[in-house]
């Protein structure tokens, strides 16, 4: 009696949702009537049964039960199209919990759809994303090519130019001939290199929005007040956009504003780049279809932002943007080599594939440092052990200029200096036990390699007993490929052949 | 005495074209080189007055080259250059070189007068 009276007032506080009653969510309303406060709920993708979504239509594992945390799936027809992820203690009260899930299955089918059409407008934001990534792609390649190939040889040439007429002195007229066409040469490759900066603005790749702003506040034009605090690097769709709009803010500005002032704003707070534009000038601007102002708004529509422009007539004109920094966007090559990351720290270091987000090629460089240093550096190691560490840093898709570095590293720093850097003293077993490994790629330790690596283990903080329980760890391992040498190799091999 | 200077560039053409101008103004180039591997090396070697380093490489850019030789060669002054505007090259060469030279306006002149300063 007292239970039946309990699941209409289920159904009941379910049924206020359709209404838009006071719960604004589904989940809201399960978490109350559950008295599970960190209930979710996922949804299974309309038409695809494979993939999960979140009530916002982000793509999501399908939940597995964790410490304290259950998984019931909600079923239609036999197939899956929810689930919650609840308390744990909860599965001792399977007759409530079925009765909320049976109240709730009305508006977790319209949650759904809504999740669904969530995803939806996700993936097509996303998909504009990649779009304009891919386009990006290409003209930076037409950049480089024209950096590599026109630009170089018009400046040769301009080179070539002035040392004719250097030779040409006694004739006056060669002379002047010769100086006409350096200027023409000159205006060509001036105008050459604006070409090229609209195609791509390299600055930007190379100094970052900071220094890019700061080049764009010195060039010809109206004094710009700068105000910028921003963090040295920022996801370079994110820059690229930026950059684009406050050029052609000040380009309009210059050009159509009859402005006396502007000021150029730039800075982060949660998670997101703020950044204005603003005159003194005329105002009355409109971004009318096809200028550069809408086309600046699509970019940054399709990376999640907000664009605004306030331009009333005699009154200036403010042009601001919002910019999320979580670019999830990703390359086709991005996203393979981020699978290949993930599996390379599960496999190797089974940690979960998600570190790999929070690492940077210049932790990469220093760990690559490290691992030498540990070992005596470059100097020190033979061949043997230089073609393992680089391919393992290959294998572990570091960057090609770390690789290149790591290889040409001349020793330079101390391992004193380099432990005390962010986020080292945590990975430092690790990089000895690399290390370690590197050492006994090419066989058994030579007493220079042990007395190397016991003095970098001091130097890391590391015991001695951790020590040996690393080189255990790494000649147990030799005697495990051992075994699977002899089981998988040897029986394909001409008699005798031994391990590579 | 000439101006003694090391030419790193990857770029073949322009590091002939460079050299044939640069020698004409009584500039001594020492050396060639096609990358920044072997920059310090050959700093160490020769010890010229100017390293000049294309700022676009492949493997290691003119700025790491610059930041390598940086407290390492004595009295030697790393110059990048490029074709890349002169607010750019100015931003990339703070605090790691000298300067920048824009490359067609690659001369003794504009060398010395980065060096006055």
């Amino acid at each position: 009696m007292i239970r039946r009276r309990r699941d209409r007032r289920l159904a009941l506080s379910f049924a206020g949702l359709g209404a838009g009653g006071p719960d604004a969510t589904v989940r809201d309303t399960l978490r109350r009537v559950l008295g599970d406060p960190d209930l979710e709920i996922v949804y299974t993708q309309v038409g695809s049964g494979s993939g999960w979504i979140t009530g916002l239509g982000e793509s999501t594992p399908r939940p597995d039960a964790r410490a304290g945390r259950a998984f019931t799936p909600i079923d239609r027809g036999g197939k899956p199209v929810a689930g919650l992820l609840h308390d744990r203690r909860l599965l001792r009260r399977p007759r409530r919990l079925r009765a909320a899930v049976d109240a709730a299955s009305l508006a977790l089918d319209n949650e759904r759809l809504k999740a669904q059409l969530r995803a939806e407008l996700l993936e097509a934001r996303l998909s504009r994303a990649r779009i304009l990534d891919a386009g990006d792609r290409e003209l930076q390649r037409v950049e480089r090519n024209l950096h590599d190939g026109a630009q170089q040889r018009l400046v040769g040439l301009s080179l070539t130019f002035r040392l004719a007429s250097r030779r040409a002195a006694d004739d006056p007229e060669l002379t002047a001939l010769l100086d006409d066409a350096a200027r023409e040469l000159s205006d060509a490759i001036a105008e050459l290199r604006e070409l090229t900066r609209g195609i791509h603005p390299a600055i930007v790749e190379d100094t970052g929005l900071r220094g890019a702003l700061e080049s764009l506040a010195e060039r010809p034009g109206l004094p710009v007040d700068l105000q910028v605090d921003l963090p040295e690097r920022l996801p370079e769709a994110v820059e690229v956009a930026a950059y684009y709009l406050v050029a052609e803010a000040l380009t309009n500005v210059n050009k159509h504003a009859s402005a006396t002032r502007v000021s150029v704003q730039a800075y982060v707070a949660d998670d997101v780049l703020h950044i204005s534009v603003r005159d003194d000038g005329a105002g009355g601007a409109e971004p009318s279809a096809g200028s550069g102002l809408q086309g600046l708004a699509d970019r940054i529509g399709a990376l999640g932002g907000v664009f605004e422009l306030v331009s009333p007539p005699a009154s200036g004109t403010t042009v601001t943007a919002a910019l999320p920094l979580d670019q999830a966007v990703q390359t086709d090559a991005e996203q393979r080599r981020m699978t290949a990351l993930r599996w390379f720290v599960r496999e190797n270091w089974d940690m979960p594939g998600e570190v790999v987000d929070q690492i940077r090629d210049e932790d990469n460089l220093i760990a690559g440092k490290v691992m030498l240093l540990c070992a005596g550096g470059n100097a020190s190691i033979t061949d043997r052990e230089r073609e393992w560490l680089i391919g393992y840093l290959t294998a572990a898709r570091d960057a090609d200029w770390v690789i290149e570095a790591v290889a040409t590293y001349d020793d330079s720093d101390t391992l004193e200096d380099l432990i005390q850097l962010p986020g080292i003293p945590e990975t430092r077993r690790g990089m000895l036990y690399d290390s370690i490994r590197m050492c006994f790629s090419d066989g058994p330790f030579t007493p220079g390699e042990l007395s190397h690596l016991e003095r970098s283990a001091a130097v890391l903080g590391v015991t001695s007993d951790e020590l040996d329980e690393l080189r255990a760890i790494v000649e147990a391992d030799a005697a495990l490929r051992r075994r699977r040498f002899t089981t998988i190799v040897t029986p394909v091999l001409p008699h005798g052949t031994t391990p590579a | 005495m000439p101006l003694r200077v090391v030419l790193i560039d990857d770029d073949r053409r322009f590091r002939a074209t460079a050299r044939r101008a640069l020698e004409a103004e009584g500039v001594e180039v020492v050396a060639e080189l096609a990358s920044g591997k072997q920059a310090l090396a050959t700093v160490q070697r020769c010890y010229p007055d100017v390293v000049l380093v294309d700022v676009r490489m492949p493997w290691i850019d003119g700025v790491e080259v610059a930041r390598r030789l940086q407290g390492k060669v004595g009295t030697t002054v790393v110059i990048l250059m490029s074709t890349l505007g002169l607010d750019h090259g100015r931003l990339l060469a703070e605090g790691v070189a000298a300067g920048y030279i824009p490359k067609d306006e690659l001369s003794l002149a504009v060398i010395t007068e980065l060096l006055a300063r």
